[in-house]
């Protein structure tokens, strides 16, 4: 018993220690910690002397839900990592608040400005790819078409949309490019599949491990190779039919606790600082015009995309993740 | 007397209403006020029944097959390992979830040692039952073939050698013997402890989830799935009551199928009679390999590092660096921390409910609150985490109430049927003579009761401990970031693919566990089998 209390002491000791410190809260998902977080966190925190605590829960889809379960009493200030499929669902939610960063208009692409309130600003985007294993993908695909074919049976990984933002993506992928058409398309496809992860992590570790020879990830893969092993063992394809361009958006929660830091970050979030440290820790493009490191040269250029609307997304998407649970669960 | 029973059966009454069944009622309630809106039988869920069913046969079936013949070898014959190998083998069926999943990633993995160390440089080939139902069933077959090895090896020892003998003289070969003389007497002890596998890989959770990957979906994983990443509680609902309509009519078989064969009477097993036979070795080898193999590879990957096969402390060092703490929430060792406070006192609370609880129901002989306070064994934590989620829409509980909670109402079956064999072989004369003598309640309770009852405390408290400890499915729904425990905060290192990291920290649950279960069972000191 006396241990008990002992225990019970500590912990109530570690509370107040954690509490005690004025801490801007942001949620994201796992791979935004692992890279950009930690050479961007202490920037901020140097710049307004305060503390950043970044927590994720997952993926991206993992981080939607957790909002919408939190949305009466809010524990974050701050979400960064939210995609464009999930946009839609978040300000249906009533998730967000309007707030316009002062450098708002260094977004070169104004097209990514989808909500005309300044709920949610766009801080990088990125195409969509099929990533292969060079060693044990001797003739890989060159088109969704081509994945269908029984040499990559059992050997692709995709995301599960329900849980995952790049999984979310890659079905709105086929949905555009198969239309009404993208059932019978999946249908095919299950022979290809090896598994279904919950996030991107866990599939990119299955490819990195050789666990898998295919996986869905995005085009920079092989500049990231490039940087960290001086060459890669994965080739990147985007299929003939066209690219899926995923832009990721961050924004100030209702109920946040700490406006004044939070606004501070979200003008951060497109400042220099923040925008060029994207390429090399998130992987994806800058929305403001800073220099792209060398090895960007080993992406594959974007030359045809394809497109579905947000108010599309928003009347179907429930309905589509429906019947992708039907097609795709055993 | 009776007014005794009254108040010692307050706590464990009241207990069991607020906590299990004020949940349960409220997610009825919540499933019929939306009347006609919840739809139950649409194509998905179909599919999932289908599914849920589907893996469970298999599952079951394996179950029986690899545990049948462990149930022979240990119900009638010799040899030398034999208490220490059955105690042994009896350890999945304790093991955290989490622990077993990532066991078998680190033993079956396309990188695990089976693969990379044996099957691969030995043969050039490899065996991959992760991401597949193959995976699926062979986990859940791992959880419960011990059930049926220990409940059918118990029936098998107290056969009555002579019937058998009298079909050997009567010219039945010994296998003939078996199939129709021993087979059909045993028969009743084989449907149990099937029936009560079955549920177990019926609600299965954390083995579809981790195992199965997000393909395959159990009732259990669907209702989980629809919670926490779709938020449409109506489907929740919808299958969470198919879920309690199945459970239901297992729970009546069970209930008559246990009166016949006696699956928590405690049987011993025996010193027995028949020679080991031949293929027992090759059994034996192929227990060592299949389920010995996943939990020391487990405890064995947290710390090696399997690029340059040497064993390191690097994974360790990284788990309390704070390195990981932003995908637990907070840091590893505030997650040891809150696991210890969590599963303390849902122990200590089940200890009191249970020597209190099971003492009225033995006064009483009450058939049916002894089967109510047994009922929680087969109710998804799923389902009465979900009947918290909605009870929090009354009342805000604060957090960690309703982990307490939950955990009690897991362990309190199973300290609640401990006490009970104990209060059954309680000799009341001495608690009679110390009344005479003027002992109150109190003293009764505190100089006499626990000391006599302590082996049956001891064994209640660790095991509600254990279970409290390795618990994942209702912590996931449940749980706070802030406050992670163990078994969570290596689910969250495993998903986000900090393998090694989740290793290192499933370790010690793992190594927890046969701590809790050596001081259960005691396998290398004395000779007592039994379960």
């Amino acid at each position: 018993m006396k241990k008990f209390v002992l225990v019970l002491f500590l912990v109530a000791l570690i509370a107040i220690g954690v509490f005690a410190t004025k801490t801007l809260t942001v949620y994201t998902y796992d791979s935004f910690i692992s890279g950009m977080a930690k050479q961007i966190g202490p920037i901020f925190e140097k710049m307004y002397n305060c503390k950043v605590n970044f927590l994720s829960f997952g993926d991206s889809g993992n981080l939607l839900s957790k909002l919408i379960l939190e949305k009466s009493r809010p524990k974050a200030d701050v979400v960064i990592g939210l995609s464009q499929s999930q946009i839609p669902r978040a300000l249906k939610e009533g998730l967000f608040q309007s707030y316009k960063p002062s450098n708002i208009a260094s977004v070169v692409n104004r097209s990514f400005l989808i909500d005309p309130e300044y709920r949610v600003v766009p801080f990088d985007y990125g195409a969509l790819a099929i990533d292969y294993n060079l060693k044990t993908v001797k003739n890989p695909p060159r088109s969704f078409q081509d994945l269908l074919s029984p040499r990559f049976s059992h050997s692709l990984v995709v995301e599960d949309p329900r849980t995952s933002g790049t999984g979310l993506d890659f079905l709105l992928w086929t949905i555009g490019v198969y239309g009404n058409n993208w059932q019978s398309y999946w249908k095919k496809l299950m022979g290809s599949i090896k598994t279904v992860t919950s996030g991107w992590d866990s599939a990119f570790e299955m490819l990195e491990k050789g666990e898998a020879s295919m996986m869905v990830s995005f085009a920079t893969d092989r500049a990231y190779d490039y940087h960290y092993y001086k060459g890669s063992t994965i080739g990147i394809v985007i299929p003939s039919e066209g690219a899926y361009v995923m832009v990721e958006y961050a924004g100030i929660l209702k109920g946040a606790k700490n406006l004044t830091l939070a606004r501070k970050f979200m003008n951060f979030v497109l400042s220099k600082d923040f925008q060029s440290a994207v390429p090399l820790n998130q992987w994806m493009y800058p929305v403001t015009n800073v220099k792209l490191p060398e090895v960007y040269k080993y992406a594959p250029v974007v030359t045809k995309s394809i497109f579905i609307s947000p108010s599309k997304i928003q009347k179907n998407l429930s309905k589509w993740l429906e019947e992708w649970s039907q097609l795709v669960i055993m | 007397m009776k007014k005794k029973s009254t108040f010692e059966l307050t706590p464990a009454i009241a207990f069991m209403a607020g906590a299990y069944l004020v949940p349960f009622i409220l997610i009825v309630v919540y499933a019929v006020k939306f009347g006609g809106k919840i739809s139950i039988f649409t194509p998905l869920n179909s599919h999932v029944v289908y599914f849920t069913f589907y893996q469970a046969i298999l599952s079951t079936i394996l179950a029986i097959a690899v545990g049948l013949p462990g149930a022979y070898l240990i119900g009638r014959t010799n040899f030398k390992f034999k208490y220490v190998f059955s105690a042994l083998s009896t350890i999945p069926f304790v093991m955290p979830s989490i622990s077993m999943a990532l066991g078998f990633y680190s033993f079956f993995g396309y990188n695990g040692i089976l693969n990379s160390y044996f099957l691969w440089p030995i043969f050039h080939l490899r065996f991959e039952p992760l991401y597949s139902l193959m995976g699926i069933v062979m986990g859940n077959a791992f959880y419960n073939f011990p059930l049926i090895m220990i409940v059918v090896g118990g029936a098998i020892s107290t056969l009555d050698p002579i019937y058998l003998e009298a079909a050997r003289i009567d010219g039945a070969s010994k296998f003939k013997g078996f199939l129709h003389v021993e087979l059909p007497m045993i028969f009743p002890s084989v449907a149990t402890s099937s029936l009560l596998a079955f549920v177990y890989c019926f609600t299965s959770f954390a083995v579809v989830l981790m195992i199965g990957g997000a393909r395959y979906a159990t009732l259990e994983v669907q209702i989980y799935m629809y919670l926490r990443t779709l938020f449409d509680f109506k489907g929740a609902a919808a299958l969470t009551l198919l879920q309690l309509i199945f459970i239901g009519i297992f729970t009546f078989l069970f209930s008559i199928l246990r009166r016949s064969s006696g699956i928590f009477s405690g049987e011993k097993i025996s010193e027995a009679r028949s020679r080991f036979p031949k293929w027992g070795y090759a059994y034996v080898i192929g227990m060592i390999i299949f389920v010995f193999g996943p939990i020391f590879s487990q405890i064995i990957a947290g710390f090696w590092n399997f690029q340059s096969s040497k064993p390191t402390l690097e994974w360790v060092n990284r788990l309390f660096s704070g390195m990981v703490n932003s995908y637990i929430g907070n840091s590893s060792t505030v997650a040891i921390l809150w696991t210890i406070v969590f599963a303390t006192s849902s122990a200590l609370l089940v200890v009191l409910l249970s020597i209190t609880g099971a003492h009225a129901v033995q006064k009483r002989h009450s058939s049916i609150l002894e089967a109510l306070f047994t009922s929680p064994l087969a109710v998804s934590p799923i389902t009465l985490a979900f009947g918290y989620v909605i009870l929090q829409n009354h009342f805000s509980l604060p957090f960690p109430v309703e982990i307490i909670a939950v955990y009690t109402v897991i362990s309190f079956p199973i300290g609640f049927q401990t006490l009970l064999s104990g209060w059954e072989r309680f000799p009341t004369e001495i608690d009679d003579a110390a009344s005479v003598d003027g002992a109150g309640f109190w003293t009764k309770t505190l100089k006499i009761r626990i000391p006599i009852l302590k082996p049956q405390i001891i064994s209640a408290f660790l095991f509600s401990f254990a279970i409290a400890m390795g618990e994942v499915s209702a912590t996931m729904l449940l749980y706070d970031p802030q406050y992670p425990t163990i078994s969570i905060s290596a689910y969250r290192l495993f998903s986000s693919r900090h393998i090694p990291e989740a290793q290192a920290l499933s370790a010690l649950l793992t190594v927890a566990t046969f701590f809790i279960f050596y001081f259960l069972e005691k396998p290398f000191s004395d000779k007592k089998g039994g379960f």
